[in-house]
């Protein structure tokens, strides 16, 4: 290891001023104001932990806690599973494999928050008229209610995920020893046994990345909620960063806002390092 | 390994890939067509292809400037990027 001169602080100078400025200070700030009565303007008075406090009442709070969590389990075990069989169908033998590897990954293309309204007015508008088409009641009214929201917000989620998770699957096939496969065939394994004892190892390690990736964006979403339902019908699909941006920017309660934003980044902090740790025990050695 | 095309798994493959692009379809469809029209004929191609919706997106966006901003944003942030992340790459891994 090189010894630590004046060089070494001066090429990493830009980078942690940079971090210190934009992530550190605004966090230890942020977590400061979480104990005061801060709305915004003046910093008021130190309340100690009243805002915590307040916050495991707050009805609105842990509605959204819930909805995010739920929401997180679906999406993700959606995402993860149709990425990595959209992964396995392009992989596979295709003419149109290169083609379609695009096709899935396209909507990724996109900003969230456009994608957003486009799916509004698909759930809304085109999903009412197939449903006249075809004579299925159960498609109207799509977003009206909380059930239609939540599902309406995790199809919009895996239909964009599925792609990107796709890519980091198709990394880890593809770099799969091909003589495994092979000497699995020779010795008479099945498709299945060959995907569960062979093929599904030795993609574990990308399940840890695309569960961590999946897992955080599904627990931060923020622009396709607000573009896609708003939080309605009545804040129902109301998540959990978009409750955090309302009572901020909307009821002018920051400190409060502040309060409940440590929280969330707590528990997103938990359950991201909690899967880590869990899914890096169960990956095989090479 | 010998292997041979596998024309279901090809057909399934178009299919999901036709699912896959509906959300674009509709997105470009409907941007030729008129207000009314949407309304009343929201799947299929519109009557006739009208660009009226592109001429008054143009005017009122102020699109050549709105590009221009996030070019320059896109551009100037990059370089940075690369630059001082390679600097930081550097001098960690030495």
């Amino acid at each position: 290891m090189r010894t630590k001169d004046i060089s070494y602080w001066l090429f990493l100078a830009p980078v942690l001023i940079a971090l210190f400025l934009v992530v550190v200070v605004p966090m230890l700030l942020g977590v400061y104001y979480s104990f005061t009565s801060w709305n915004g303007i003046v910093t008021g008075d130190f309340v100690g932990l009243q805002n915590y406090i307040d916050l495991f009442k707050d009805e609105r709070f842990m509605d959204a806690l819930w909805f995010t969590t739920k929401f997180s389990i679906v999406s993700v075990i959606l995402i993860n599973v149709i990425g990595l069989s959209l992964a396995l169908l392009v992989t596979s033998y295709l003419k149109t494999s290169k083609l379609l590897r695009t096709i899935f990954f396209m909507p990724n293309l996109i900003g969230g928050l456009i994608l957003g309204f486009i799916w509004q007015f698909i759930f809304i508008k085109v999903f009412a008229s197939v449903g006249e088409m075809i004579g299925m009641e159960s498609l109207q009214g799509w977003l009206s209610t909380t059930e239609t929201g939540f599902w309406g917000l995790v199809i919009l989620m895996s239909w964009q995920m599925a792609g990107y998770i796709m890519v980091i699957y198709i990394a880890y096939l593809e770099g799969m020893p091909k003589e495994l496969l092979e000497a699995s065939e020779i010795d008479g394994a099945s498709t299945v046994q060959r995907f569960r004892f062979i093929v599904f190892p030795l993609v574990a390690p990308g399940f840890t990345v695309s569960m961590f990736l999946t897992l955080s964006n599904a627990f931060k979403l923020y622009d396709q909620n607000l573009s896609l339902t708003g939080g309605g019908p009545f804040n129902s699909t109301e998540m959990v960063a978009m409750e955090i941006f309302k009572t901020a920017f909307t009821q002018n309660d920051f400190a409060f806002a502040q309060a409940k934003a440590v929280v969330f980044f707590i528990i997103v902090a938990i359950i991201a390092l909690l899967q880590v740790y869990f899914n890096k025990r169960k990956e095989v050695e090479m | 390994m010998r292997k041979k095309r596998n024309y279901k798994l090809e057909i399934l493959g178009i299919f999901l890939a036709l699912i896959w692009l509906a959300p674009f379809y509709l997105m470009i469809v409907n941007s030729f067509k008129s207000k009314r029209e949407i309304f009343t004929n929201t799947i299929s191609l519109p009557e006739s292809w009208n660009l009226d919706n592109y001429i008054e997106a143009f005017q009122e966006l102020d699109f050549l400037r709105t590009l221009f901003n996030s070019l320059l944003i896109t551009i100037s942030s990059v370089v940075l990027i690369i630059i001082f992340s390679a600097m930081a790459a550097y001098a960690l891994s030495a």
